[in-house]
């Protein structure tokens, strides 16, 4: 229950690693190795995530329209059904215009993307998307801490977000502070896709069962009883359990993540 | 036993939105104290639905160690599960059903042409071509009509997905996933999906066909 000071040493002793062999570092940021209990936990064992690095901020449809530009079989008009349904992109005004809100939003996260466009577009730099763990591991930290989720206050401030209304055009992930690992706007600003989505993981296997009270059950009791405090966990996964992979939903943007490269020990 | 249930996009944009709208414009409830508070999703139509699996690049081997891409699976109407060999539980069960399948559809010898299967691991690492070829020829597959594919794991999450098919590994050895049948046309579309072990196949049988007169 006190990763902090092992996340601390695992971030001082990680730096080394990737300094000069990763392209991008300065927009992505180092994530120590940790653990954190996911909400599935049934058997109540934390995970383990290996350090690896994160974006800071989601993609934004600046970064997205460069990837159509070069990659014509991602534009709107000509994107594969399997790969995009028809709201991909669509809050653009052409397969390579952003419209008259162009400056307005070419700085904001691009949301509108399926989980294959995002795969599509991270491959290109040599990246993936985080998986949910991962992710998870990354938002249970807020600005000075690595585990914030003992806090009421922190999951309060999260559940005001999803209760609020979305507004209208997408703000800059600029305006949100760092998180202690520096990462910003996980919460608060867009959903955002993870590698294995699919998981078979509150939901359970199947995928007609939208059933999750099982799983609502399963969590509380990982949480203790009637401890409401991860509920915005919940709504995570349970939106997540409903997208399908060409799903483009306005409110759903991506962020890259990457391995660290793993440093080789001389005998 | 779920049915496929076509589905519009504006439904299913309408659909999404509405999950937004709980999500991000109402207050949200928290968990009852009463556990049998239940919170009921929309199952997503999975993205094959409107598209091809055969879109899909990845790169499998066959159990004849062929190297084969998922477009070599069209032509015919093609029943395909996603399972792992060593599964000691579902996987048999989900094959055995296939099996029956098979069995009703040969009653009509020309339906039974226009038809093939798939069986396609989500276990790269122990599902070898040999380790496939060892449970096609365990069951004494026609090697014409039955492939038994393993690739590597983004080609397996891909399909995956586009299926609408969840796992998860929970051990070394073990998955967790969906039971799906799926039927596939010609061109890659789903043409149906059975959930579930031993499920009623009579709806899959009529999808079958109806997809087996689409030339």
């Amino acid at each position: 229950m006190k990763p902090v000071f092992s996340l601390f040493f695992a971030f001082v002793t990680a730096l080394p690693m990737f300094g000069e062999t990763v392209e991008h570092v300065e927009e992505m940021a180092a994530i120590p190795a940790g653990s954190y209990t996911p909400l599935y936990a049934k058997d109540l064992e934390p995970v383990q995530v290996d350090a690896f690095l994160l974006d800071k901020s989601p993609v934004t449809n600046a970064q997205f329209l460069d990837f159509v530009r070069a990659h014509p079989e991602w534009r709107r008009s000509r994107v594969k059904r399997l790969f995009a349904d028809d709201n991909y992109l669509s809050h653009w005004a052409g397969d390579l215009d952003l419209g008259p809100d162009s400056e307005k939003i070419a700085d904001a996260p691009v949301t509108r993307v399926s989980w294959f466009a995002a795969r599509a577009y991270l491959k290109t730099l040599g990246k993936r998307l985080p998986t949910i763990d991962e992710w998870e591991y990354v938002a249970i930290a807020d600005e000075t801490r690595a585990n914030a989720t003992s806090d009421p206050a922190f999951h309060q401030r999260i559940l005001e977000w999803y209760s609020a209304p979305t507004p209208k055009v997408t703000p800059k992930a600029a305006s949100f502070p760092e998180n202690i690992h520096g990462i910003r706007a996980l919460h608060g600003l867009v959903w955002e896709w993870v590698r294995d989505f699919n998981n078979a993981t509150v939901t359970g296997e199947s995928r007609g069962d939208g059933n999750l009270e099982r799983s609502l059950f399963c969590a509380g009791g990982a949480l203790s009883a009637g401890d409401p405090s991860n509920y915005a966990a919940f709504m995570r996964y349970a939106f997540r359990s409903s997208l399908a992979g060409n799903y483009a939903v306005g409110n759903l943007g991506f962020r890259g993540a990457r391995a660290i490269d793993k440093p080789t020990h001389s005998p | 036993m779920i049915r496929f249930r076509p589905c519009t996009a504006t439904m299913k944009a309408a659909l999404l939105l509405t999950l937004i709208f709980i999500a991000a414009s109402v207050p949200i409830p928290l968990p009852a104290q009463d556990p049998a508070a239940e919170t009921t999703l929309p199952a997503a139509t999975p993205a094959a639905a409107e598209g091809s699996v055969y879109d899909l690049e990845s790169k499998w081997r066959d159990q004849s160690n062929r190297e084969v891409v998922l477009s070599d699976l069209g032509d015919k109407v093609r029943v395909v599960v996603m399972g792992y060999t060593t599964c000691q539980n579902a996987c048999p069960r989900l094959i055995a059903d296939l099996v029956s399948i098979e069995n009703e559809l040969a009653k009509d010898k020309e339906t039974a042409a226009e038809v093939s299967y798939a069986f396609i691991s989500i276990d790269p690492e122990t599902d070898t071509p040999a380790q496939l070829a060892k449970v096609a020829a365990q069951y004494g597959f026609d090697p014409e009509r039955w492939k038994f594919l393993t690739g590597n794991e983004d080609g397996v999450l891909e399909l995956a997905v586009a299926l609408g098919m969840k796992y998860r590994k929970t051990t070394p050895m073990d998955f967790a996933h969906s039971n799906i049948i799926t039927v596939l046309r010609r061109d890659g579309s789903i043409a149906h999906q059975q959930e579930g072990l031993a499920a009623d196949k009579t709806e899959t049988l009529k999808a079958i066909r109806t997809a087996t007169e689409d030339l």
